[in-house]
């Protein structure tokens, strides 16, 4: 589906003739990022000192499974295209410019996976591991 | 191929340009955005362990709250702070709120006063609350 006006399409080509998709995603993800950021911070303060079972249960919580999900997925993508930015800055040679973007973002996938799959762990399997307080491989 | 020794356009940062308020806070905008991207990933390494291992995750809070790890965690807080109140004048800008030299240097006044306040509060709420 494609919400731009024909004009939007004309206006928004500069100079590379492309980018203007890049340039809206930064601005959409960052305005999600700055509606969640204090609930996150904030949350963040409260939960590193709170034990065990606390933090289970406050990623239980549907909302902030939900939020938690969200901020991440725009944080490392809003982080993947301003790293990619800097490396387009400063790594003048294409052959090393193209593999520092595909390292990072690879590097940064793998971290997104794996950080979703702890959170629906711990949202699917909240009963099991309050009661046993056994964990997924010890 | 030939190399050419093209000039570049003159760096924010340098002899090209004097030093101003704006320049630095643009350079400490990139600079505390991938301070922010390391606080994410580190906070992202206790996520992955919260499910994988309950004394793995509990160890990595007691290194978040040790004294000695203070001033990583200030730092890391600060710069994430920074990056979101600077984020949002950026925003203002894109809207092309605030564009005069005079609006910009006042808003930057803004943007540091709310980091401070912020940052102070988060450390506060972490320690005491």
């Amino acid at each position: 589906m494609n919400y731009r006006t024909p004009l939007g399409r004309v206006k928004g080509l500069g100079s590379a003739h492309a980018g203007s998709k890049e340039w809206l995603l930064m601005k959409v993800s960052s305005v999600i990022l700055a509606v969640l950021f204090l609930w996150f911070a904030f949350s963040f303060a409260f939960l590193v000192k709170a034990d065990y079972p606390q933090v289970l249960l406050w990623i239980d919580a549907p909302l902030n499974t939900a939020l938690l999900i969200l901020f991440i997925t725009v944080g490392l993508y809003h982080a993947a295209m301003g790293i990619q930015t800097i490396i387009e800055d400063y790594v003048h040679k294409t052959s090393k410019r193209i593999f520092y973007i595909y390292l990072i973002k690879t590097f940064l996938a793998i971290m997104w996976l794996l950080m979703i799959i702890a959170i629906v762990h711990v949202a699917t399997n909240l009963e099991l591991m309050l009661t046993s307080m056994d964990t997924l491989f010890s | 191929m030939e190399k050419h020794q093209r000039p570049l356009s003159p760096f924010m940062l340098g002899s090209g340009y004097k030093f101003q308020q704006t320049s630095i806070m643009s350079f400490l905008h990139r600079a505390t955005g991938v301070a922010s991207l390391f606080v994410m990933l580190a906070i992202g390494l206790w996520i992955i362990a919260i499910p994988f291992s309950k004394p793995l995750s509990q160890s990595i809070q007691a290194l978040f709250t040790h004294i000695a790890f203070f001033p990583v965690l200030a730092l890391g807080v600060a710069s994430t702070v920074y990056h979101f109140c600077n984020g949002i004048r950026h925003l203002f800008w894109d809207a092309g709120i605030g564009i005069s030299n005079e609006e910009a240097a006042r808003s930057g006044i803004w943007v540091i006063v709310a980091t401070v306040v912020i940052t102070v509060a988060l450390l506060a709420v972490g320690i005491f609350a």
